[in-house]
């Protein structure tokens, strides 16, 4: 059970010649808060997505747990224990909070239609399923709004309902892409609370995002790409003085 | 030497497939610019067969005025289809509305819908029967080539197909409306950023797409003389079925998979009563979708 | 909240049971009884086919395959070797479910519009082989002669009885497909259906459930079709054409896509709207091109959405930590 909890090595994906991901190594260990940064194009999500089985990779390999995931489907993927949003924000807008989030729930309980039909033999897993959707609910403070269609919450809501729908699943890791997009200052400050809570819990995040002092001040680690090589990868302090993060980032203060 | 029978049903079988090679292009237009498929096209072949059947029994039209009458009436109700059934779920052009599965399925159910309030229509006005165009009309003159025998008819609809089809190509290439298409095919959001105005792209489409099945239909009808309100909706299933064999967006590729179509179906004429062979039709459509998704000749995206 | 006390299904089931033959003894004649009966098994229908189309996302038009499949199992197993009524609804029920699931396995990763032209060609291929298969199925000539329900021994006869068979069935059908959709599994379905890249990535089984429900559509359809061939006692091919596969899906659209009290009022305004239109003459199917293409238009919720029908049974999700940790509305 020791070792790191992900070990990416030497992935790369190439879209007809463009290397979106070219090479990229670098481990995460149990309990770490990882930031993935980097400029527009550096290729983060297309990274993201093969690590989550969206894409297909080229070429390297992925090791989650000590077993090799690259080329598992994203459901296999995710029931395994990595649970990931999305960048633009894809939740189920028309129906119920509470039914977005125990979509995750589902995800790892599972259902089935003989269970369904017949009300004594799926029992124990609706309540599982009950069970973490409200615990997942009640950590983002979004109880109150269960009943209510997703499409009805504030933005900074919904990012919240996709962190809480992913976390239903009980992950081991969690990707979060670009989670503090378009929050203003207070809730970005209750996102790294939360996050950093997680982390504490025992919960490994890794992260993509552009907001650089949430980074800094809560990532135990930071891996820097640069037009899809890795160009950096220690803790913040390092990163901060790296002339070649700088020098990636075109003089823009970390 | 092949049996001259074989070749004769070949021959039809080639002329009978490019009906519906004319058809599917104008569900390939359409699709490939709105990723939609429009179910009501099967009318404008059968409204081309009806105005043939109108204009010479009712109207007494010589032939060379029906020509010009079924352009008229396969370019109106191409828009009449635009307008109804289409335009009205087209709130945004941008690619994901345009092309979004809400709209896709909605205007498949609306076109579907249309399709059938026409084909009823018309079967309520003629009673669902197969109505026969006047002798003098009719281009049912046999032909003989060699050993292989053919109507006028039937020679007739080859002919008239190459015709529409060496216009389709003279008009994508070298009018401003079909290169307009074009564009627009390929690379919609370059398309709008050049200025061209994606709605009048699709109407276009629509006119273009449903004159092309007007005149088939106006063909079929004076080559086997006989109409009837269903006619249509037989044809577009296997004008479908060419699309998507032909790989969905290739125009070629439609082109030539309905003459495949129609060669198999007259082959299996052949060995098999003539209620089977509309399965040759489904059976290749589902066997396509099952093993080839993609079709036979995928025309690869910009 | 309290006034959702009512208990709709129950209610439901005493007019079904109750309400509905004691109306048809005072004032009823033969024929009304017997339209009940078509209503009955419309719903049937448009519930099967809500299953696929509302909650799992499907558009599809292959209702007739499995309807027919079930009546012509049930006619030809009865006519030919005598089963009971049970047995050939079963058999029904196990063709349709062993076809369903081979087709559905085939078909479900088709993208949306090709799987409803998929469906479509299944159909119009169904007919055809019913058409022509003159020694399986009699052809054109259709199948006379099919026994009565027979259950326990005794040969339902009467308008009453076999209304009774009916309201049953439906009730029993409802209440499957009821358990299904307002449920986590229904849930589940539905999150595929919203975004199905989505879903698997939360850990769905999106194959499996879409191809399970697709399978149990087929079987409520076809054990409908045992049942319509015993209650008729007379099928032929005209009943199996597309269009009636139409005519189903414009009751799931204008009841309400996903919503099962949806789909019920679907499968009633199916089958009365034409009755109540008798006078204009037989314009049944352009009435229903109008209707569906109005309904796209201006009503794509249709009459009782899926928002209010989840909201309406939202009682029947797994109750107790749900219940007892949820703030009072």
């Amino acid at each position: 059970m020791s070792g790191p909890l992900l070990e990416v090595r030497g992935l790369a994906k190439h879209f007809q010649g463009l290397r979106a991901v070219d090479d990229v190594s670098f481990d995460v260990a149990r309990g770490e808060l990882i930031g993935l940064i980097g400029p527009n194009g550096a290729g983060k999500t297309t990274l993201f997505n093969c690590i989550a089985g969206a894409i297909a990779r080229t070429t390297g390999d992925v090791e989650f747990g000590g077993r090799s995931i690259a080329g598992l489907d994203p459901g296999r993927i995710a029931r395994l224990g990595i649970a990931r949003t999305y960048q633009n924000l894809r939740i189920f807008p028309d129906i119920t909070v509470f039914d977005n989030v125990s979509a995750g729930a589902i995800g790892r309980v599972g259902v089935s239609l003989l269970g369904t039909l017949v009300p004594q033999l799926g029992r124990r897993r609706d309540e599982a399923i009950a069970e973490a959707a409200l615990a997942a609910l009640e950590r983002f403070d979004l109880l109150a709004f269960a009943d209510q269609p997703a499409g009805n919450l504030a933005y900074g809501q919904k990012k919240q309902l996709e962190i809480a729908r992913a976390l239903a699943l009980q992950p081991t890791l969690l990707l979060l892409d670009e989670p503090a997009a378009g929050l203003n200052d207070t809730e970005t400050g209750e996102l790294a609370t939360r996050l950093r809570a997680l982390r504490d819990a025992g919960l490994t995040i890794l992260l993509v995002e552009h907001d650089m002092p949430m980074v800094m001040r809560i990532c135990d680690r930071i891996v820097v790409l640069d037009s899809g090589r890795k160009i950096a990868d220690g803790v913040p302090a390092s990163i901060r003085a790296n002339a070649a993060v700088r020098a990636a980032y075109l003089g823009d203060e970390p | 030497m092949i049996d001259t029978f074989v070749l004769s049903q070949l021959a039809i079988g080639v002329s009978v497939g490019m009906t519906y090679s004319i058809v599917a292009i104008g569900l390939t237009l359409i699709y490939r610019v709105l990723s939609a498929v429009n179910f009501a096209h099967g009318e404008a072949y059968t409204l081309g067969a009806f105005t043939t059947l109108i204009a010479a029994t009712s109207l007494k039209l010589p032939l060379w005025a029906i020509v010009p009458l079924t352009l008229l009436v396969g370019a109106a109700f191409g828009w009449g289809v635009e307008r109804a059934a289409f335009r009205p779920f087209r709130k945004f052009t941008d690619e994901a509305s345009l092309k979004s599965r809400a709209v896709r399925e909605a205007t498949l159910l609306s076109s579907f819908a249309l399709g059938l309030v026409v084909r009823e229509v018309l079967d309520r006005i003629y009673h669902g029967e197969w109505l026969a165009i006047p002798q003098q009309y009719l281009l049912s003159s046999p032909l003989s080539f060699g050993g292989i025998n053919l109507s006028v008819g039937e020679l007739a609809i080859g002919i008239v197909s190459l015709v529409m089809l060496a216009s389709l190509q003279f008009m994508l290439h070298r009018t401003r409306t079909g290169i307009a298409i074009r564009a627009v095919s390929s690379n919609l959001v370059g398309a709008q950023f050049s200025g061209i105005d994606i709605n009048r792209v699709v109407v276009a489409v629509f006119i273009v797409g449903s004159l092309l099945g007007a005149v088939a239909g106006m063909v079929v009808s004076l080559a086997y003389g006989n109409v009837q309100s269903y006619m249509g909706l037989t044809v577009v299933i296997k004008a479908f079925v060419a699309m998507v064999i032909g790989g969905l967006t290739s125009l070629p590729g439609a082109v030539i998979a309905g003459i495949l179509i129609g060669v198999a179906e007259s082959t299996a004429g052949i060995f098999l009563p003539s209620a089977w062979t509309e399965m040759v039709a489904y059976g290749m459509l589902l066997l396509t979708l099952l093993f080839l998704p993609q079709g036979l000749f995928t025309r690869r995206r910009a | 909240m309290s006034r959702h006390r009512v208990p709709i299904r129950l209610a439901f089931a005493f007019v079904l049971l109750a309400l509905v033959p004691a109306l048809l003894a005072w004032g009823g004649s033969p024929y009304l009884a017997r339209l009940a009966q078509v209503v009955l098994v419309a719903i049937v229908l448009t519930g099967a086919l809500n299953l696929l189309v509302g909650t799992a996302g499907l558009l599809a038009l292959d209702t007739v395959v499995f309807y027919g499949l079930g009546a012509y199992t049930a006619a030809i197993l009865s006519v030919n070797s005598g089963t009971s009524f049970l047995t050939n609804v079963a058999t029904a029920v196990l063709l349709a479910s062993v076809i369903g699931a081979i087709c559905g396995f085939a078909l479900v990763r088709l993208t949306s519009i090709f799987f409803a032209v998929a469906t479509m060609a299944l159909a119009i291929s169904f007919h055809t082989t019913v058409l022509n298969w003159g020694e399986l199925t009699r052809g054109p000539m259709g199948y006379r002669g099919i026994p009565p329900v027979r259950l326990f021994g005794h040969s339902v006869s009467g308008w009453l009885e076999s209304y009774y068979v009916t309201a049953v069935f439906c009730l029993i059908a409802l209440f499957v497909m009821h358990r299904v959709v307002h449920s986590f599994y229904g849930n589940a379905a539905r999150a595929i259906r919203e975004d199905e890249e989505c879903a698997l990535s939360l850990g769905l089984r999106t194959r499996l459930i879409r191809v399970q429900i697709y399978t149990l559509h087929a079987a409520i359809t076809g054990a409908a079709g045992a049942l319509y061939a015993h209650s008729n006692q007379f099928i032929g091919p005209d009943n199996f054409v597309i269009f009636e596969s139409a005519l189903v899906l414009t009751g799931v659209i204008v009841g309400g896509i996903g919503s099962l009290p949806g789909a019920v009022i679907g499968g009633v305004v199916m089958v009365l709207l034409p009755e109540a239109l008798r006078e204009i003459g037989n314009l049944r199917a352009l009435v229903f091109g109008i209707v569906l293409f109005l309904s796209i238009l201006f009503l794509p919720r249709g009459l009782f959405s899926e928002v209010r029908a989840l909201a309406l049974f939202r009682r029947d999700m797994p109750k107790s930590p749900w219940a007892r940790r949820r703030p009072a509305p």
